[in-house]
């Protein structure tokens, strides 16, 4: 197995962005697309978490924090802009959602 | 150990990942993403971020999941509406593509990465560490969070009770 150096967890948080990214680009589920929006951030944490780690000082984890946080309010406002599309149109298919597009 | 342990918990948040952009059923996902949150918990504790283990546990894979399958409880997608989220495998493979390339050029960038200097001091990233930087350099900032917290919030209430 060997040991796990910086590169492992960069590795896994280039892997899990792509994956989120993949995530936002093909579903047409505005829910799904707002969980694959959260794995991306989750990647971007993982990194600064471990770079941070590398270089011993703990900047990286605050800016973890804001992240957190700043994520929790992007799920909060998405979420209730989803819910009154849902209550208007009773869709979430992303490509149903054209009004700004007629 | 360690590398074990990585290698367990690298293989939950991908496997996860991958449940979440591919599950049919939303609820399926939002489970699916609880446990990449976990996993990731657990290698922010390899990484000796305490304080970044516990608020990832208590505002991801708590408050954030829950709002989340609050919704889709609320929304109540029937299987009708499920039945037309199906995945459309053209789209996705063209997107899988690019993402494949794209992500195997960054991952050939980073293999230079080594090392992960390994006596960091004691209170690594205890919450008394990060605090000293969160209430001293980077006081304005947090402030500033925070009023973007009460916006947040004041647009989530209005968003919601408008409309219907």
């Amino acid at each position: 197995m060997g040991e796990v150096t910086l590169g492992h967890y960069i590795g896994l948080s280039v892997v899990l962005f792509f994956i989120g990214a993949l995530g936002v680009l093909s579903r047409k589920n505005a829910l799904i697309v707002l969980m694959s929006i959260e794995l991306m951030l989750n990647a971007a944490n993982l990194a600064f978490a471990a770079f941070a780690r590398r270089w011993g000082q703990v900047d990286g984890h605050v800016v973890v924090i804001f992240v957190i946080a700043i994520a929790a309010v992007e799920a909060a406002i998405g979420l209730a802009i989803l819910v009154g599309i849902f209550r208007n149109r009773q869709t979430v298919d992303l490509d149903d959602m054209t009004a700004l597009n007629e | 150990m360690d590398a074990v342990l990585f290698w367990i918990l690298a293989g939950l948040s991908v496997v996860g990942g991958l449940v979440v952009i591919t599950g049919r059923n939303p609820l399926a996902s939002a489970l699916a993403l609880g446990l990449v949150l976990i996993a990731i918990a657990g290698l922010f504790a390899m990484l000796s971020a305490h304080l970044l283990f516990i608020l990832q546990l208590l505002v991801y894979a708590g408050a954030i999941i829950v709002l989340i399958v609050f919704v889709i409880m609320l929304l109540d997608l029937d299987d009708r509406r499920l039945g037309e989220m199906k995945i459309r495998w053209g789209r996705f493979g063209v997107s899988a593509a690019i993402c494949l390339v794209a992500c195997v050029a960054v991952l050939r960038g980073v293999r230079g990465l080594t090392g992960l200097r390994e006596p960091v001091h004691a209170s690594f990233g205890t919450v008394t560490d990060v605090s000293r930087l969160l209430f001293g350099p980077y006081l304005v900032q947090f402030e500033i969070l925070g009023l973007i917290l009460l916006v947040g919030i004041l647009g989530a209430v209005v968003l919601a009770k408008r409309g219907g």
